[in-house]
């Protein structure tokens, strides 16, 4: 896989993986990478990784996205060509969810009405699903403005992650006029018998289990709701046709870590079912990518510090830890290769392991060297 | 410090591959060793994926919706969005035929599971409706990652907004009641030596309680074992800085250190007053480490 041909030619790239393996840091860097090679790039990111945050310079409550300054990457020794730029945004849910009312309700009153039925107030308090929709709905609205030449997705570290290609299509179908219907019994009376008896079913269920008020609150939710409706499912299929095209690209990152691994086998498997690619895996945080390396033994002999020989002594077990490390991982990341390849993918790489700080504009330009110059 | 089980619920969260799974099967064998009838729960989403919890607990597999058992003093169940949904239609409607009906309506069924919180809430509720039985002194519950558990604890008090009264409303006021009581509940928190799992178990911990969820103990798990000394350490740390090729071990090394450094970290920075418990590193397949984790937790008293 030649991470560098995506970072240059798509349009948008996916990142998906398990939690702590890397993946914003890694979108960053796949993000500066681009930036790198001349590109408007953004990356969009749902992790509140505040450390990555703070290195970049980037506020934390922002309203839209924030292009790094100049200074802060050539403090780094980052040099941008003309054309390139690295933007970020930590993607706030309910800051999207706003602005998908304001632009989708037929009046502004409409926009009114929706905002303060308790039910919307709600809606943008529980984090959970919410995240999956709007993410789907910020990435087109960023490709839809046309600002960016590359958008970097980085996915919630969840199995549920990918429920946003799924999210707008669920959406969309729960928002379909016939479920509407069933809800709202003043449509049901004009339709068929079997919509009214699913109707009164429904509305029994709702009045019972939710109370009278809920159900009435509900209904009317939905009524305003199902305006919006229309519009979104434009946006929905929009999306898809995106992701589904060759301008996107979905990348699966795992460290060597089996919960992350599994995780990732997962990633792969539900990209496949939703009918997508995935183009390869990225390993991170392994000893695969390697540099020439002395022994503890060899650095024993004429040394007269007894501590330090003592110290290189108890080294010797870890060195041989570290080595069988070192061959695992390899053949870890050439089995992914294989299962990659056997999707239809194009392999996987191993970016190199950082000692230090992983969280500095300086981590972030070794990782997007490796992403420009890395093949499987 | 009292046993970790100790409480009627027990929910076991962290971030993801911190070895949350294991921690909580050995907490189930713990307490069932101690003669306590224990329900070991987990969520998922989907009943047909596999089961990691019932897999380090002897089940390869656990269909169905209902308690399974699986040894002495020990039951499983999965807590899954549709079977709760289903019981509080049961309780709401009565009625078999209707209840069916009702679970076939496409409409209704997108509508569960679509919605933003609504499989929460189904889990919630499947959850309230096994502690009402009262068959169990413990419910031991695997929680799912971070970002997700916080979400799921906050979630009664958003739902409570917006259904106050109805069956629901009342179902969710008593889980509450009964996650945020902290004679009947605790949560445990596990994380790993490394920078990011430890700060975000300690946010972790300060918005469970700021939900009024007590946190029972807090796990640092797999704690490499570091034989170097202070000067030891010292020596090596200028030996490594001057050497021009890289030495085999010193990321290994340096790993240790990184360890070192965020279990003094968990030290300082977790709330003072909640119980710590450090574990070693444990090699071995799933199973040697859970009776390693066994046998580290100590003895029932």
């Amino acid at each position: 896989m030649k991470l560098a041909r995506h970072v240059r030619e798509r349009r948008v790239i996916v990142v998906c993986g398990a939690g702590g393996v890397g993946k914003t840091t890694t979108s960053a860097a796949l993000a500066l990478a681009a930036a790198r090679s001349g590109r408007r790039a953004l990356v969009l990111t749902i992790d509140p990784a505040r450390r990555l945050a703070q290195a970049l310079g980037i506020p934390p409550t922002g309203k839209a996205p924030f292009d790094i300054p100049e200074e802060r990457l050539l403090d780094a020794g980052v040099h941008l060509p003309p054309n390139g730029l690295l933007s970020a945004w930590m993607l706030d849910p309910r800051v999207v969810l706003e602005s998908v009312v304001d632009r989708f309700a037929p009046s502004p009153e409409d926009a009114q009405a929706i905002r303060e039925t308790r039910l919307y107030q709600a809606l943008s308090e529980v984090m959970t699903g919410l995240q999956e929709y709007t993410a789907a709905e910020a990435l087109y609205a960023f490709q839809e403005e046309g600002r960016y030449d590359l958008i970097v997705l980085d996915t919630p570290p969840s199995r549920n992650a990918l429920d946003f290609l799924d999210a707008p299509r669920r959406l969309a179908r729960f928002l379909d006029e016939r479920t509407l219907a069933i809800f709202a019994p003043e449509t049901a009376e004009r339709a068929g018998a079997m919509i009214r008896a699913a109707s009164k079913v429904v509305s029994t269920a709702l009045a019972k289990t939710f109370g009278e008020s809920f159900a009435l609150e509900l209904r009317q939710f939905l009524g305003a709701f199902g305006k919006l409706f229309n519009r979104m499912r434009v946006h929905a299929s929009g999306v898809r046709e995106l992701l589904q095209s060759d301008q996107a690209a979905f990348l699966v990152v795992t460290s060597p870590d089996e919960a992350a691994l599994e995780e990732a086998r997962y990633f792969q498997h539900r990209i496949g079912e939703l009918g997508l690619r995935n183009e390869g895996f990225i390993l991170n945080r392994s000893y695969a990518s390697q540099d020439p390396v002395d022994a503890p033994k060899d650095r024993q002999d004429g040394h007269q510090d007894a501590v330090l020989v003592a110290a290189l002594e108890k080294l010797i077990p870890l060195a041989l830890t570290e080595s069988e490390k070192l061959e695992a991982h390899r053949s870890l990341r050439s089995a992914l290769e294989d299962e990659s390849r056997a999707e239809g993918g194009e392999g996987a790489v191993a970016l190199p392991y950082l000692d230090a700080a992983v969280e500095s504009v300086e981590a972030l330009d070794l990782l997007s060297t490796a992403i420009l110059t890395a093949e499987s | 410090m009292e046993p970790l089980w100790d409480r009627k619920l027990v929910m076991v969260t962290g971030k993801g591959g911190v070895g949350k799974t294991t921690i909580t099967a050995a907490l189930v064998r713990r307490a069932a060793e101690a003669g306590r009838r224990v329900l070991a729960a987990e969520v998922s989403n989907d009943a047909s994926t596999g089961s990691p919890l019932m897999q380090r607990l002897g089940r390869s597999e656990l269909r169905g919706t209902e308690p399974v058992s699986l040894g002495l003093n020990i039951d499983g169940v999965r807590l899954v969005p549709s079977a709760g949904h289903r019981q509080f239609l049961q309780a709401a409607l009565r009625v078999r035929v209707l209840v069916d009906a009702a679970m076939r309506s496409a409409a209704l069924k997108r509508f569960l599971m679509a919605a933003p919180a609504f499989p929460e809430v189904g889990t919630l509720f499947q959850l309230v409706e096994l502690l009402r039985r009262d068959t169990y002194d413990h419910v031991i519950i695997d929680l799912p990652a971070t970002g997700h558990a916080l979400g799921l604890a906050s979630l009664p008090r958003t739902v409570l907004k917006v259904v106050p009264g109805g069956l629901i409303g009342n179902a969710i006021r008593e889980g509450l009641d009964t996650m945020t009581d902290p004679q009947r509940s605790h949560a445990v928190l596990a994380s790993l030596p490394e920078a990011m799992p430890v700060s975000e178990t300690v946010e972790l911990h300060r918005g469970l309680e700021k939900l009024g969820i007590r946190v029972g103990g807090l796990i640092l798990n797999r704690l490499p074992l570091d034989p170097f000394t202070d000067a030891e350490r010292d020596a090596l740390d200028l030996h490594l800085a001057q050497g021009e090729r890289r030495l085999m071990g010193s990321r290994e090394f340096r790993r240790l250190d990184r360890a070192r450094t965020a279990r003094q970290r968990f030290l300082n920075e977790a709330p003072n007053g909640t119980p710590q418990l450090h574990l070693p590193e444990i090699g071995g397949d799933d199973q040697a480490v859970l009776e390693g984790v066994i046998r580290e937790l100590g003895g029932p008293r």
